[in-house]
């Protein structure tokens, strides 16, 4: 135990600094004061399950049971920079050719201007690729985090009565997050959103169902059944700017009202 | 009052907070409340996560490549999250095409044409319909992963096989950047192969960890993989030679000493692992293998890497040649030694006490809590459930320890007969055993 | 000082009593033991020379919880069934330990187990009769005697064949019976439902009446090991007696000298209380009872240790 600092009947202060203090200034115990009402607060607020139980070991799952939240929060981070992004972006994947005879497109061509790549030929967005870059790490943690968020509620359980609809629920959205991941790198009209969308087509085409389904699902999703004249940067920018945000916002949001509703499942 | 106003902030009549016990309890899953403690807690991660964000975004910048030309088809890689159905696009051409006239008769589905786009949807749909039968599926109470072994196991192969599928997205990159894997059949194989040695790997854990029945549950793996290994060496090394111009037949003539003596030191190292491992777990008690393992598992990798080392820096035609000799059949040369080793860790394990063996088997049923006079009367006991699992993980059940009246009514109604009074005496004596001796005041 | 809502129960002084108790462990010499008559069967009464109203409720308890009758009424019981024990009583033993165990104290414990272990070798005794449920549990499963049968009176009237004679009461009387923890739910062998249960029914005019919880679901009298006596142990008891009060019984056994001590304390509680809210109905130990009904002896008749003109529940709101 420390030694006892000596009695202090003058009220001076046992430190030498704060005694001079104390002896010519009006100090207020501020540590005490802001002590005392956090101390209150925090009397009010009901415990939690650490708290209720005193648990003494630390819990080696807890840190997993956020990834529900990051992975809302860097849908928010995409969100706010994909409307930026929209105000420079030309949906637009018809082929034009440049002088060179280099076959490129409105889309890349506006994506290049956002990048302030050197073939921009309009002014280049300032910090354009900092957005760009902040839009595509987080599409990449949400849907990392979906995963592994998915993955933890298989693990502990967590799916069973009464949250098989929320099971449900999650299961789409993790479709809709992989859609929208998808619809998202067939936009900057470049290699990979060449390639990508002739795999999408032909296996829209080869629908297992009637003859007509394939046909039918290709014109639905792809705008057109041939890569060549298919306009599918259009549909796919309404599917990612439109369609899915307004679907996966509700189901999100329903998702979470249904977790605040019914509790998070306890852990064991 | 202030303890008033803490109790009506309890959030006793809320819902989600359990406020049913006993075996009539139709509240499964009671929640815990997601405000304040939750928010709190997934801020910290949260902002966390954003400040990487930042981090990324600065430091690395996508890159965009050339627009898209319509007169060539590019090499291209979908992001990692759809390879999975890439490469399942691309495995499909092992499965029959051709076209099925009306296979209703009625002219509704009309001829369907089964090619890999076919083949490819129905397999990449595959993962997914599971994931929406799972709630109707397992309708059990279990919760707990390592006391629900098939069901964390049947994950850990589920991701598994999906790495795999990944993997298969990229299989020319793959067989570009390690040419000895010789070519796309090794690739085929971790769709089967690595899934099941993760799946039984892990099953064998989790059932040791949840102290279950062992024995045969260890012994047949590794005996199947012993059984396996040399069926695969028997065949690479034996069998196929004596097939007209392959592999080791080809070179027959111009093999050297030191590419045999090193590929049959290679092969004979992974046969004894296996065998010492195979003898271990099935003719020693737990005690006496885990003794005999861990020190020989030790030696066995050090020495492992040394030798290949030691090839690879001396003589690396040889080390060339036993690659190429042995990685085409990965999965069974190899793979079989690393899953006998794994298996054999997870599936010998250090026993708990008797006490933690038996309150670990409580599956918070809540009878106990509703049998103990002292929760009726004890303010603590504030939705404080399950005594015997709350003791055990030294969580606060509501009747501590020096309330508790050893009246052993909550074990007179526990389904798993865990005798809480017992424990109670242990835990007196232990705290007692640190104070003064004959309990008098000092 | 005299609680005037509660009555003088709720100042026993415990602590004073595990002090003596415990200070009586730290002796290890056995003192001269003359032996009157030699038998295989011993009874040791236990608590009860501790616990009798010398010792607790002399001056503060003007109620009825006698614990010494409980020797008393085991010893005559024996006798009507022809057994003549060897008394192991307070002279020359030490308290068996249940509570300083369960207490967490164990060196005390063993040290009382090891010097009651040999005074009963010393005696040859071949048959330990108990009147206590945790005397009952703790000599037959902490002490681990080997050699010697430990029974509890209530299992030897049972064996032996004890017969009650036709009452003289008249009218019929309801009997609940408190099962104690000790001698029923936590023995994993022999443990005592039936025998007390049959006990009452050959009394005649007694019907037999199954609390609101029983045999191993019976709910614990409040206190355990002498550990607490507080308004959350009193509550736990209160519990158990208002069972007993909705099914309006006349009489609640015990076998266990604890559980009467802590009804027996509500119940003298409860007696400040106004009319309307008494017990109406006597706690006994089941020997006390059975004793009761051998010679008809003190039936319907509340002892009490004062004179009538000073009892203080006569008087209006109490002292």
């Amino acid at each position: 135990m420390a030694k006892l600092l000596p009695r202090d009947p003058v009220g001076r202060g046992n430190r030498f600094l704060f005694g001079w203090i104390k002896e010519r200034f009006p100090t207020v115990p501020w540590a005490d004061v802001t002590r005392q009402s956090v101390e209150t607060v925090q009397r009010q607020l009901p415990r939690s399950h650490t708290e209720k139980y005193e648990l003494k070991t630390v819990w080696y799952w807890y840190p997993l049971y956020c990834l529900g939240g990051i992975s809302f929060i860097a849908f928010l981070v995409t969100v706010i920079t994909g409307i930026i992004l929209g105000f420079y972006y030309v949906p637009d994947g018809t082929d034009i050719f440049t002088s060179a005879g280099i076959p490129t497109n409105a889309a890349k061509l506006s994506v290049a201007c956002i990048n302030g790549d050197s073939d921009c030929p309009w002014s280049p967005v300032p910090f354009g690729f900092i957005i760009r870059g902040m839009h595509h790490w987080a599409a990449h943690m949400m849907i990392a985090a979906v995963f592994l968020h998915m993955c933890r509620v298989y693990f502990t359980g967590a799916y069973k009565k009464p949250r098989e609809l929320n099971w449900l629920l999650g299961v789409i959205l993790l479709l809709l997050t992989l859609l929208f991941g998808y619809s998202g790198y067939l936009l900057p009209g470049n290699d990979l959103s060449g390639g990508a969308a002739t795999i999408g087509i032909n296996m829209s085409k080869a629908s297992p169902g009637p003859p007509w389904l394939g046909e039918f699902v290709a014109n639905l999703l792809f705008a057109g059944t041939d890569v060549l004249t298919a306009n599918y940067i259009l549909r796919m920018y309404w599917f990612h700017v439109f369609i899915l945000p307004l679907v996966g916002t509700l189901l999100m949001i329903l998702h979470m009202a249904l977790v605040w509703v019914q509790g998070v499942a306890e852990p064991h | 009052m202030e303890l008033e106003l803490v109790r009506q902030r309890v959030f006793e009549e809320k819902p989600g907070f359990p406020r049913q016990y006993g075996p009539d309890r139709t509240d499964r899953q009671p929640g815990q409340p997601f405000w304040p403690h939750e928010v709190y807690r997934d801020l910290v991660l949260i902002l966390l996560m954003v400040a990487i964000l930042f981090l990324l975004s600065a430091a690395i910048t996508p890159p965009v490549g050339p627009a898209k030309d319509p007169t060539i088809q590019p090499f291209i890689v979908p992001d990692w999250y759809l390879l999975f159905s890439w490469g399942l696009l691309k495995v499909a051409e092992i499965f029959p095409t051709g076209v099925i006239p009306d296979p209703l008769g009625n002219g509704l589905l009309g001829p369907v044409s089964v090619d890999t786009g076919f083949w490819g949807d129905i397999l990449t749909s595959l993962p997914v319909i599971p994931l929406f039968l799972l709630p109707l599926l397992d309708r059990g109470r279990e919760e707990r992963p390592a006391k629900a072994p098939l069901r964390s196991a049947l994950g850990l192969y589920l991701i598994a096989w999906i790495f795999s599928s990944s993997l298969y997205a990229i299989n020319n990159l793959v067989i570009e950047k390690w040419p000895f894997i010789g070519g796309d059949d090794t690739l085929k194989w971790f769709f089967v192969i690595p899934p099941l040695y993760v799946g039984i790997a892990s099953y064998v854990g989790l059932r040791r960890l949840g102290y279950r029945e062992m024995y045969w549950w260890r012994v047949i793996p590794i005996g199947v993989a012993l059984w396996l290994f040399s069926v695969q060496a028997l065949d690479t090394f034996v069998l196929q030679p004596l097939d007209a111009g392959r592999s080791l037949g080809a070179h027959a003539a111009t093999l050297a000493l030191p590419q045999i003596q090193g590929l049959a030191f290679i092969v004979l190292m992974l046969f004894a692992v296996m065998v010492v491992t195979f003898y271990a777990v099935t003719f020693l008690d737990e005690r006496r293998a885990r003794a005999l393992l861990k020190p020989f598992f030790v030696v066995w990798i050090v020495l492992f890497l040394l030798v290949g080392k030691f090839i690879e820096s001396t003589q690396p035609a040889s080390f060339d040649f036993i690659l190429h000799q042995t990685i085409p059949s990965m999965h069974l040369l190899y793979g079989a030694p690393i899953f006998v080793l794994i298996t054999a860790y997870v599936g010998l394990r250090e026993p708990y006490s008797a006490y933690e063996y038996l309150l670990n088997e409580c599956y918070q049923c809540g009878k106990c809590h509703t049998a103990c006079p002292v929760t009726k009367v004890e303010d603590d006991a504030l939705g404080g459930l399950n005594l015997v699992y709350n003791t055990f993980k030294k969580q606060h059940d509501g009747v501590p320890l020096w309330t508790c009246l050893a009246c052993d009514a909550c074990s007179a109604v526990c389904p798993l007969d865990i005798k809480y009074s017992d424990y109670i005496l242990e835990e007196r004596a232990k705290a007692l055993a640190v104070g003064p001796p004959s309990g008098r005041a000092s | 000082m005299i609680d005037p809502l509660y009555g003088p129960a709720r100042a026993i002084p415990h602590p004073v009593l595990f002090r003596l108790l415990d200070a009586e462990a730290d002796s290890t010499a056995v003192p001269e033991i003359k032996v009157e008559q030699a038998s295989e069967f011993a009874y040791y009464p236990g608590c009860i020379d501790y616990y009798d109203q010398e010792m607790q409720f002399s001056h503060l308890n003007y109620g009825e919880t006698n614990h010494g009758i409980i020797f008393d009424s085991t010893v005559k019981l024996l006798k009507a069934v022809g057994i003549e024990p060897m008394i192991l009583d307070r002279s020359f033993m030490k308290c068996c330990g249940h509570d300083q165990l369960w207490q967490g104290k164990v060196d005390v414990f063993q040290k009382m187990r090891e010097y009651n272990t040999r005074v009963i070798r010393m005696l040859k005794v071949k048959t330990l009769i108990v009147s206590c449920a945790e005397g009952y549990r703790t000599f037959k499963l902490d002490y681990q005697l080997e050699g010697i049968t430990v029974k509890h009176i209530t299992q030897v009237l049972y064996e032996r064949g004890l017969r009650v004679p036709p009452s003289k009461e008249g009218k019929k009387i309801r009997v609940a019976y408190q099962d104690p923890c000790r001698s029923c739910r936590q023995m994993p062998v022999d443990p005592i439902y039936d025998e007390p249960r049959d006990l009452v029914q050959r009394v005649d005019n007694a019907e037999l009446v199954e609390l609101k919880t029983f045999r191993a679901d019976a709910q614990c009298c409040g206190v355990a090991q002498m550990m607490y006596c507080n308004d959350k142990t009193k509550g736990i008891t209160d519990l158990r007696m208002k069972e007993a009060a909705e099914l309006d019984v006349d009489y609640l056994l015990t076998a266990c000298p604890k559980c009467l001590t802590h009804f027996g304390c509500m119940h003298h509680e409860n007696a400040w209380k106004p009319g309307g809210e008494r017990y109406k109905f006597r706690v006994l130990d089941i020997t006390h009872f059975l004793a009761e009904r051998l010679d008809g002896s003190e039936i319907g008749k509340a002892p009490t240790i004062l004179p009538a003109e000073r009892d203080p529940r006569l008087k209006a709101g109490g002292g």
